[in-house]
C-alpha cells in the first residue's frame, strides 16, 4: 500500500506540473484571446534559466555558460523572468497576428527555441544536457521520503499559480482580456489597447509558464532539450481540453487527469511479450479519452460558466453607499 | 497530436485480445514456492527507442524463463515486469517509481543513456541497482561501481569510438573521411569520440556536416559532402536522416563507400534504400570473440525461443547477461535485495573464480562453494571500478550485394586503448 502512495505521489508532482502549465496556458489561450502553440518554449527558458543559475559550473567535459551556484530562490525568479523577457521577446513580432496566425507563429518559435537548445553548446551542453542537477532541501530529509517534500512543493507552487490566475482573470485587466476574446472591436470601442493587453496577458502567462518549469527541473535533475518538443505543448492542450477551457478548476484538474490517464495502464499486468503491444495503448486511451469528451462534454469536465453581474443589485448598493 | 491518436488496427486487436486474457486468466501456477523475486525491465517501448525495446524486452523474457526453468532464485521464482519509460526522462522517473514502489523490483535493468543518467540519484536513495544495456552515453564513464547503484553492460561511446578509428585504419586502411553527423544526442556523441581517437591515432576528417534532423532534403549538405570529393563517409546518423541522406545521394549520382554506426545497422536501414544502394556500408558491432560457447548457447536459445537469431548490434546479450548476473549475485548474497546485488555484482562476474556461461552452473559453483566469474553471452562482463565494461572483439559487418548484413571478419579489440 505505501508504494501505491510513493508512486501515486510521483505521478501527482508531475501532474501537478502539468496542472501549473494548464493554469497559465487558460490564462491567455482559455480567459484570453491568445492562442498560444508554444507554450513549451517559455517552460524550457524557464527551466533553462533555472539551471544556469542555480547549477554547479561546467565539468571539463561539459561547455555551458554561467553555472552560477545561486540559492534556489533566485534561480526561480530568474526561471519566471527569463520565461516573461522571452514572451516579451516573441509577442512584439506575433502579436501583430489574429488567432491562426499568431497559433502558427507560436508553434515556429517553439521548434526554433528548441533548436536553440539542441544548438547552442556553449550556452546549454546542447543535446547533452546538463545533469547530476540539485533538488531542494533534499539534505534535510531522509532519501526514502523526499519524494513527500517534492510533492509539498510542487503542490505550493501550484497553489501559488492558481492564486495568481484567479486573482488576474477576476481583475479589470483580466475581463479585458476576455472582452478581446469575446468581440475584439467591441473591446476596442470600451477603450481596451488589444495591443498593450495581449502583450501583458502574454508576458504573465510566460512568466507562469517559466516558473513551472524549475519543478520540472527538480523532478527530472537533469535537462535536455528533448523535454521540450512540440508534444508537450499538445499534451498541456490536451488536458485542457480535457478538463474544461476557460475554466479554472478544469485547468487544474485536467492537468492531473492527463497524467492519471496515461499512467493507469502500469497496472494492468500482461505478459512479457505483450508488454511490447500493451504501451502503445497508453497514448491511445489520451486519445480515446480526448474523443469522447469532445463528442459528450464538448466544454470539459468543467464547462465554463459565465461570470453574472447582477446590475441592479449592484446599482443599489452603490445608492445606499 | 497524430502523435497521441496513432496506432495501430492490429496491434490494438492483440491488445484487446491480451486484455481478455489478462482478466480471464488467473495467475499461473508457480512451480516453485515462496514469494517471488521481481525484476524490472525499463525500456523506450514507446518513444524513440521502439523500435530496438522488443528485442530487448525478448532477451529479458527469455533470461527469466532461464533462471525459472533452473529452480529460481534461492529457490525462488522470478517475475519479470516490464516498464515503458516513453524513451524520455520524466518517463524513467515514473516508470522506476512504479517498479520500484508499486511492484517491489530490487533491480531495474534497460534503460537508455538520458533514462539512465535521470535515475543516477533515484538508484542511490533507493538502494536500487538500476544497470543500462544500451546506454552508450559517456555520462555513465566514471558515475558507476559498486555503492553508486550504476552499471552498464554495453560498450561506452567512448570506447566504440575507438573501434570505429582502430578498424577503419587498420582493417580497410583509410586514414581520410568526411564526417556527416545528424544533432542528436546519441549519434553526436558517437561522432565526437570517433573523431577525437581518429585523429589521435593518425587518421584524418576533410570535412566534417552537421544535418538537422527531420528534413526531408538534404541537397545543400550533399552539395557540401562532394566539394571535398571524399571516397568514404562516415555516417553517424539516424534512421530517416540516413535513408534520406543515402538515396539522395544515390540519386545524384554520388558512389561514395559508408561507414556507418549502430543507428543504421539494421535491416530496415537496407530495404528502405535498396539493397543496391546500401551494399558496401559497413559498420562494427561488439561481439562475443568467435566461436565463444557463451554466445553460441545463448544465439541458440534465443533462435529456439523466438524464432529468429539475435541480431548482432541490438543489445540483446547484453541485456540478458545483466539479468544472469543479476540473479548470480542474489544467489552469491543469499538474498535478493538491491543492496546485496550491488554489493556482489562485480564479484560474481569476475575477473577471478570460475569461469562459468549460464545460470545453472553459476548456482552450482556457487553452491560447491567456489568464486565465479559469469562469461556473458555479450563479452566477458568484468566491470570495472566504474561499472564498465569492455568488448571483447569486433565483428566487422557489410551490406552484401544481395542486401544481407554479413560479417567481413572479427578482431580481437581487448587490447583497443580505453579511449
Amino acid at each position: 500500500m505505501e508504494g501505491l502512495i510513493l508512486f501515486a505521489v510521483s505521478i501527482s508532482t508531475l501532474g501537478a506540473i502539468y496542472a501549473m502549465l494548464c493554469l497559465s496556458l487558460n490564462l491567455e489561450s482559455g480567459n484570453g484571446p491568445l492562442w498560444d502553440l508554444g507554450i513549451v518554449s517559455f517552460f524550457g527558458i524557464g527551466a533553462y534559466t533555472y539551471t544556469l543559475l542555480t547549477a554547479d559550473p561546467a565539468l571539463e567535459q561539459q561547455s555551458f555558460l554561467l553555472g552560477l551556484g545561486l540559492p534556489m530562490w533566485i534561480g526561480a525568479i530568474g526561471a519566471a523572468a527569463g520565461g516573461g523577457i522571452a514572451a516579451w521577446l516573441i509577442g512584439l513580432p506575433t502579436l501583430r497576428l489574429k488567432r491562426e496566425y499568431f497559433l502558427i507563429a507560436t508553434l515556429a518559435f517553439a521548434e526554433i527555441i528548441r533548436q536553440v537548445f539542441a544548438n547552442e553548446n556553449w550556452l546549454t551542453n546542447g543535446v547533452a544536457g546538463i545533469y547530476g542537477l540539485r533538488q531542494p532541501f533534499k539534505s534535510y530529509f531522509d532519501a526514502a521520503d523526499y519524494s513527500y517534500v517534492l510533492l509539498a512543493l510542487t503542490l505550493c507552487g501550484l497553489a501559488f499559480t492558481w492564486y495568481v490566475t484567479r486573482r488576474i482573470i477576476a481583475s479589470p485587466f483580466g475581463r479585458a482580456c476576455k472582452a478581446l476574446r469575446e468581440n475584439e472591436p467591441l473591446a476596442i470601442t470600451a477603450g481596451i489597447d488589444p495591443q498593450k493587453t495581449s502583450i501583458r496577458l502574454f508576458m504573465i502567462s510566460g512568466a507562469l509558464s517559466g516558473f513551472a518549469g524549475m519543478f520540472y527541473v527538480w523532478y527530472n535533475t537533469l535537462i535536455i532539450p528533448g523535454q521540450f518538443v512540440a508534444d508537450l505543448t499538445f499534451f498541456i492542450w490536451a488536458a485542457l481540453i480535457i478538463g474544461g477551457i476557460g475554466n479554472q478548476r478544469g485547468a487544474l484538474v485536467g492537468g492531473f487527469i492527463f497524467i492519471f490517464l496515461h499512467d493507469s495502464l502500469r497496472f494492468l499486468q500482461v505478459s512479457g511479450e505483450m508488454a511490447v503491444a500493451f504501451t502503445s495503448l497508453r497514448t491511445a486511451l489520451i486519445g480515446l479519452a480526448l474523443i469522447l469528451i469532445l463528442r459528450f462534454r464538448p466544454e470539459g469536465i468543467f464547462a465554463e460558466r459565465p461570470v453574472r453581474f447582477d446590475l441592479p443589485a449592484l446599482k443599489r448598493e452603490a445608492r445606499d453607499a | 497530436m497524430t502523435a497521441i491518436l496513432k496506432t495501430n488496427r492490429r496491434r490494438c486487436l492483440a491488445l484487446i485480445g491480451a486484455v481478455g486474457l489478462a482478466l480471464a486468466a488467473p495467475s499461473v501456477a508457480l512451480a516453485q514456492d515462496g514469494e517471488p523475486v521481481k525484476m524490472g525491465l525499463l525500456v523506450g517501448l514507446s518513444g524513440d527507442m521502439g523500435p530496438w525495446a522488443p528485442a530487448l524486452n525478448n532477451a529479458a523474457i527469455l533470461a527469466v524463463e532461464e533462471i525459472n526453468a533452473d529452480g529460481g532464485i534461492l529457490g525462488r521464482p522470478v517475475t519479470l515486469i516490464a516498464e515503458d519509460n516513453n524513451s524520455t526522462v520524466d518517463g524513467a522517473m515514473r516508470g522506476a517509481t512504479k517498479l520500484v514502489s508499486v511492484d517491489g523490483v530490487s533491480v531495474i535493468i534497460g534503460p537508455e543513456s538520458d533514462p539512465i543518467v535521470a535515475l543516477r540519484g533515484y538508484a542511490k536513495d533507493n538502494k536500487i541497482p538500476v544497470i543500462s544495456t544500451s546506454g552508450g552515453t559517456e555520462a555513465l564513464d566514471d558515475a558507476g561501481g559498486t555503492g553508486t547503484y550504476i552499471y552498464r553492460t554495453n560498450a561506452s561511446d567512448s570506447f566504440l569510438g575507438v573501434v570505429h578509428a582502430k578498424m577503419l585504419l587498420d582493417e580497410i586502411k583509410q586514414d581520410e573521411v568526411v564526417l556527416v553527423v545528424e544533432n542528436l544526442e546519441g549519434t553526436k556523441s558517437g561522432a565526437e569520440t570517433f573523431k577525437r581517437a581518429y585523429e589521435r591515432l593518425g587518421g584524418t576528417i576533410t570535412k566534417e556536416i552537421t544535418l538537422a534532423p527531420g528534413q526531408t532534403s538534404y541537397l545543400s549538405e550533399l552539395a557540401d559532402v562532394a566539394s571535398a570529393e571524399p571516397e568514404m563517409v562516415f555516417l553517424a546518423v539516424g534512421q530517416t536522416a540516413g535513408v534520406n541522406f543515402v538515396k539522395q545521394a544515390y540519386q545524384r549520382g554520388y558512389e561514395w563507400d559508408y561507414w556507418v554506426t549502430a543507428e543504421l545497422q539494421s535491416p530496415d536501414f537496407v530495404n528502405a534504400v535498396g539493397a543496391e544502394v546500401a551494399a558496401g556500408a559497413m559498420n562494427p558491432v561488439s561481439s562475443q570473440v568467435e566461436g565463444a560457447k557463451s554466445w553460441e548457447r545463448f544465439s541458440d536459445a534465443y533462435e529456439a525461443r523466438f524464432g529468429e537469431k539475435p541480431e548482432p548490434g541490438f543489445y540483446q546479450a547484453e541485456t540478458y547477461d545483466a539479468f544472469i548476473a543479476v540473479a548470480l549475485a542474489m544467489e552469491a548474497a543469499g538474498e535478493t535485495t538491491g543492496e546485496a546485488v550491488d554489493a556482489n555484482l562485480i564479484k560474481v562476474s569476475g575477473p577471478g573464480g570460475k569461469s562459468v556461461i549460464s545460470f545453472a552452473d553459476g548456482v552450482a559453483a556457487l553452491k560447491a562453494g567456489e568464486e565465479i566469474d559469469y562469461e556473458g553471452a555479450s563479452g566477458k562482463l568484468d566491470f570495472d571500478e566504474h561499472g564498465n565494461v569492455t568488448i571483447p572483439a569486433t565483428r566487422l559487418l557489410k551490406v552484401s550485394e544481395d542486401g544481407e548484413w554479413e560479417t567481413v571478419t572479427i578482431v580481437d579489440s581487448s587490447a583497443f586503448p580505453a579511449n
